[in-house]
This record gives structure tokens, C-alpha cells and sequence, in this order.
């Protein structure tokens, strides 16, 4: 019996220390970083600017897809729709360089790099939307730890926006910083859910408020009764409408009515 | 020479341990990967209810997800340091999406290399110890040593014919491990998963995870790589194993011993991080398989190729102590 399986194990285990001696190369190599077999990263966009421009007055928007304006006609968001509102002579140059999907951490990380600096630094007023993205991350806790869920959360974000407030600062002492609130595009469905809503608010409020020349922007009670108009087709981000609300707040908030 | 190495094979097949090696993972890859299944059908369920859907769709999470990040590549502000990894991020996402897989389904090649990545730093080591410790030392008990050193044949060729069989069966051992895995939790979960894309290649630079060199390979390559290291791991634990079979003369003795040092290898690691010499200790290094994953780094200055390098030095000094003690030794049964 021995006598016959005998090639098969000297052969196989013959084999087999080959295919291993060679993965433990190709192991070692890879590690090294050695190979790299990725395509080129596509080449970005043409038409991106590099250089703020010499506008008489400068919005900078940073954050996530309401930032961007997902939802709205294209081109738009709520810095064009801010800058149409105030309607001054000057020549208003929006900028916008909010990422979808974009966290805290993704916002922290982007105001630090070096090539953004010249943006922030120019910009005479700065709209921020951040935290949305934080928070769909715990929306698949069950009810027992969600409390513990949300705390952490909110304590990262709290610590990402800090970061990013002082950065801003630093770079520009003198703009006027806003901070656009969460709606709930829920609706009252979930009252937990509501309830941490509103406690997030309420404490990026009070972020808001240690700052100085920091507005919050409160959007929650505004889209709470309205949201079959005020939301886009995907029941989630705002639409048209719901931008412009968001913008005529904007006005209301920094400049009151005249 | 081929005879010899012929006779030690058959003495290793004939004491049966294989078979027990064989139960023994059985058992094990039975009860993780039902365990495996378990888990997985609760989370689901957990989902299902706390969403109120019904079904836990998972495909337009992440389409959603997948469009966030393309969305993010398209910007050109976001710094350059993320690209790399969001990249790798899309391209898992979409095989997940085109194929029709939920990310989290566990698979059978997927459950293979957990078991290994787990196991390799006390199960599959425990395993070699089993088929190796009584090597030597079980000779000399049974006092059969006699009629294998009488032979006209020099006692460092018997000693080597030894070594060239352990590392044959270690070999077969390995292969037992991947395929038993393999074949047994893919009656648990009905889903190979051999194509699935995995990240590898980190690389720890001034103590920074670098995701720049990070490469995709399917998950078949990436067990393959796997596997590797559990082989290189394994064949140095078989030759310290030797080592001790030779020296102690008593076969529970030599099992003892190398319990002990790689139970007590793993304290040292928790409780003397601090004290650069713990990681120059076989045990130490014998989480290859982590450093593939790019998380980890328990002492630092630590890395693939050190631990590589100083796990080799151990199984070379084992050998060549064990040659010497070999050939010098008084047999006196």
C-alpha cells in the first residue's frame, strides 16, 4: 500500500514546495512594493481652476453631496444660488470643492492638503455641509447600541470639524464661516432617529457658536413639513427648491431683512 | 538515500498520525465554518428587522456607495493620497455588483485563508509539533534507535532522510489544511469565491500604513500567497521541533517543551512589547500572514522580510544544533 501511494507523495509534496517557495517570493515581493501593476489614475479634468480668481468678493463651498448639489439643476448648489440671492454689484466667484459621500475625516483631510490652501485662504465667505455621510454609517446599528453608535460618532465628526474650523482659521482669520444644518429626509417615521437628529444639530450649533464670525444654518424645521417638494426624486438630497430654501436661510441668517 | 527517506515516510504513515491530524481539522473547520454560516444568517436577520424592508438589499447600498466614490475620484480637489485606495475601493465593489455576490457573504476561500491567517500562529504550529515530536526522541523510547544507527549508513544521512520526510508530510499537511478548509465550508456556505478581488501588498513606511503599492488579486492568488507563508512557518516550527525530538530523549517531554514556548511566546508579545528583543523570538514572528493584510506591526521595526529572515535563522540553527548533537550523541538504550 505504502509502497504505491510513495511517487505520489514524493511527487505532490515535490510540487507543492515549489508552488510555495514561489508564493513566498512573489510574497515578499509584493510587499516590497515591488510590482505594481495598476493602471494609470485617469487624468483629471481639464477645466479645474488652479488659481482662485481676483472676484471682488469669493464663496468657497466644502463637503459632502449637498454641498455639491446633488439633486439640483446642474451647475448649481446653494453658493450659486446665495451668490444670485445678495445680487450686489460686485462680481460673486463661487467655488466649490465639495466631494459626495465626502465624511469629516474626508473634509479635515482635504482642507489640510497644501493645494487647497490659496482657495480657503481667498474666500470672503465659506459654506460648509458635512456630517450627513457621518451619520448613515450608524443607521444599521440595532436599538441596543445606537445610543453608543451616535455618541462616537458624533465625537469623531466633533473632532474633524474642530480640526477643520481651525485650520480655516488659520488660514483665513477674517471669513465668514456657515455651517449648513442636517434635515431629516425620513420624514418623523423614526423618532429615535429624529431625536439624534436634532441633538446633532443642536450640538454643531453650539460648535457654531464657540467660533467666532461662524454661522449656523438651521435647515431641519424648514424641510420638516415639505419634504415631497423640498426633496429631489432620489427621496434624499434636496432639490431645486429645497437649495433655494437652504440659500434664502443662508441670506436671512448672515444678512437679515432689509 | 531515496529508500531511507522512503522508510521514514512509511514509519510517519504507519503510526497513524496523519489520521488523527486529519480528525482533528475536521472537527475544528466543522464547527467554525457552521459557526461562520450561524453568524452571517443572524446578522442578516438583525438587518432585516431593524430596516423594516423585508429583504436586506444590499445591491443598492452599494451602487449607492459606488457612486459616492466615483464621484469622489471625479473631483479634483480631493488630495492626492486617497486616490489610490478609493480606487481599489471601486474596483471591489463593482466585481461584487457585476457578479451579483454580497460583500459579506462569506465563501469558502474566504473562510480558507481566515482559518489559516488565525490558526498560524498556535493551531497550525500545534499540528506540526503532533506529526514531528516524536521524530527523533520516539527512537529512542522504543529503543528502536539501535537498529536504525547499526545500519551501515553514516548517522547524518538517517538524521537527513528524517528531516527530507518531515518536510514531504509538513508539505502534505498544509495541503490537507487548504483543502479539508476549503472543501468543508464550501458544503456550509454553497459559494467559492475563488475570483473575488482582495488588496494586498501595504507597505509600512516611518510607521504609515502606504496603500500606494497596494495591488488587487483575485482571492485564489491571494490564498496562494497565504498558504506560503503558513508553509514557510510550518517547515521552521518542524525543524525546531527536530531540534527538541533530539535533544530530550522522551517524546511528551519534547510536546511540552514546545508548547510552552509558543504559548509563552504570545504572552511575551503582550506583556514585553516594550523590549526589542522579544521580536528576534521564533513565536514573535510567526504571524507572517498579517503583514500581507497591512495591519499590523506588533514591535516595531518589524516587517515581512524581518520576520522572514529571522524565523529562517532559527530553523538553520535548529538543523545545524541538531546535526551536531545528532552525531556526537551517546546512545545508551
Amino acid at each position: 500500500m505504502i509502497k504505491k501511494i510513495w511517487p505520489l507523495i514524493l511527487l505532490l509534496s515535490s510540487a507543492l514546495i515549489l508552488v510555495f517557495v514561489t508564493g513566498l517570493i512573489t510574497a515578499i515581493a509584493i510587499t516590497n512594493g515591488g510590482e505594481k501593476s495598476q493602471e494609470e489614475i485617469p487624468a483629471p479634468p481639464e477645466n479645474i481652476q488652479t488659481e482662485p480668481s481676483s472676484a471682488a468678493k469669493n464663496i468657497l463651498v466644502l463637503g459632502d453631496s449637498i454641498g455639491y448639489g446633488v439633486g439640483d439643476e446642474p451647475d448649481m448648489g446653494i453658493g450659486k444660488r446665495y451668490a444670485a440671492l445678495i445680487d450686489s454689484e460686485e462680481t460673486i466667484e463661487v467655488t466649490n470643492l465639495s466631494v459626495s459621500g465626502a465624511t469629516s475625516a474626508d473634509l479635515a483631510a482635504l482642507v489640510e492638503a497644501p493645494e487647497n490652501e490659496a482657495f480657503i485662504a481667498a474666500a470672503d465667505l465659506i459654506i460648509i455641509s458635512i456630517g450627513g455621510n457621518d451619520l448613515t454609517g450608524i443607521q444599521s446599528e440595532d436599538v441596543l447600541s445606537l445610543d453608543m453608535a451616535f455618541q462616537e460618532t458624533f465625537n469623531t465628526y466633533q473632532k474633524n470639524l474642530d480640526a477643520t474650523l481651525n485650520r480655516i482659521r488659520n488660514l483665513n482669520p477674517e471669513a465668514q464661516i456657515a455651517l449648513i444644518g442636517l434635515n431629516n429626509p425620513y420624514s418623523e417615521l423614526d423618532v429615535q432617529n429624529s431625536q439624534n437628529l436634532l441633538e446633532w444639530n443642536y450640538k454643531t450649533g453650539l460648535i457654531a457658536a464657540a467660533g467666532l464670525k461662524t454661522a449656523y444654518i438651521p435647515t431641519y424645521d424648514q424641510f420638516k413639513d415639505h419634504l415631497e417638494t423640498y426633496l429631489a426624486a432620489d427621496q434624499f438630497h434636496p432639490s431645486s427648491i429645497g437649495y433655494q430654501v437652504i440659500a434664502e436661510e443662508l441670506d436671512r441668517v448672515l444678512n437679515g431683512i432689509d | 538515500m531515496l529508500i531511507l527517506i522512503r522508510n521514514e515516510v512509511t514509519k510517519l504513515l504507519l503510526k497513524k498520525k496523519l489520521i488523527l491530524i486529519i480528525g482533528l481539522l475536521i472537527i475544528f473547520i466543522t464547527l467554525l465554518s457552521y459557526g461562520q454560516q450561524y453568524t452571517y444568517e443572524k446578522n442578516i436577520d438583525r438587518f432585516e428587522n431593524f430596516s423594516g424592508a423585508g429583504t436586506y438589499d444590499w445591491k443598492s447600498l452599494a451602487t449607492q456607495r459606488l457612486n459616492d466614490l466615483e464621484n469622489r475620484l471625479d473631483s479634483p480637489y480631493i488630495p492626492d493620497s486617497g486616490i489610490a485606495s478609493t480606487e481599489i475601493e471601486i474596483r471591489q465593489l463593482r466585481y461584487f455588483i457585476e457578479n451579483d455576490i454580497n460583500p459579506i457573504t462569506p465563501s469558502a476561500v474566504k473562510f480558507s485563508v481566515d482559518f489559516v491567517e488565525q490558526g498560524i500562529s498556535l493551531l497550525i504550529p500545534l499540528i506540526i509539533v503532533i506529526l514531528a515530536a516524536d521524530l527523533v526522541s520516539g527512537e529512542f523510547s522504543t529503543g528502536t534507535i539501535k537498529v536504525l544507527l547499526t545500519r551501515a549508513v553514516p548517522r547524518w544521512k538517517i538524521l537527513l532522510s528524517k528531516l527530507i520526510a518531515l518536510i514531504l508530510m509538513t508539505t502534505l499537511v498544509v495541503l490537507i489544511i487548504g483543502i479539508l478548509s476549503v472543501l468543508i465550508s464550501y458544503l456550509f456556505f454553497r459559494q467559492w469565491g475563488f475570483n473575488e478581488p482582495v488588496a494586498t501588498g501595504f507597505s509600512l513606511i516611518d510607521g504609515q500604513l502606504n496603500a500606494d503599492s497596494v495591488i488587487l488579486v483575485t482571492r485564489f492568488q491571494y490564498s496562494l500567497l497565504i498558504y506560503s507563508l503558513t508553509w514557510y512557518v510550518s517547515i521552521v516550527i518542524a525543524a525546531i521541533t527536530l531540534l527538541i525530538s533530539i535533544l530530550v530523549e522522551n517524546t511528551a517531554t519534547a510536546i511540552g517543551v514546545l508548547m510552552a514556548a509558543l504559548i509563552g511566546g504570545q504572552f511575551l508579545q503582550f506583556f514585553l512589547s516594550d523590549w526589542a528583543i522579544v521580536k528576534f523570538f521564533f513565536v514573535t514572528n510567526l504571524d507572517l500572514t498579517r503583514y500581507l493584510t497591512g495591519s499590523y506591526q506588533p514591535i516595531g521595526g518589524m516587517s515581512l522580510n524581518f520576520s522572514i529572515i529571522t524565523l529562517g535563522l532559527w530553523g538553520l540553527l535548529s538543523l545545524m544544533i541538531g546535526f551536531m548533537v545528532f552525531n556526537r550523541k551517546d546512545v545508551l538504550v
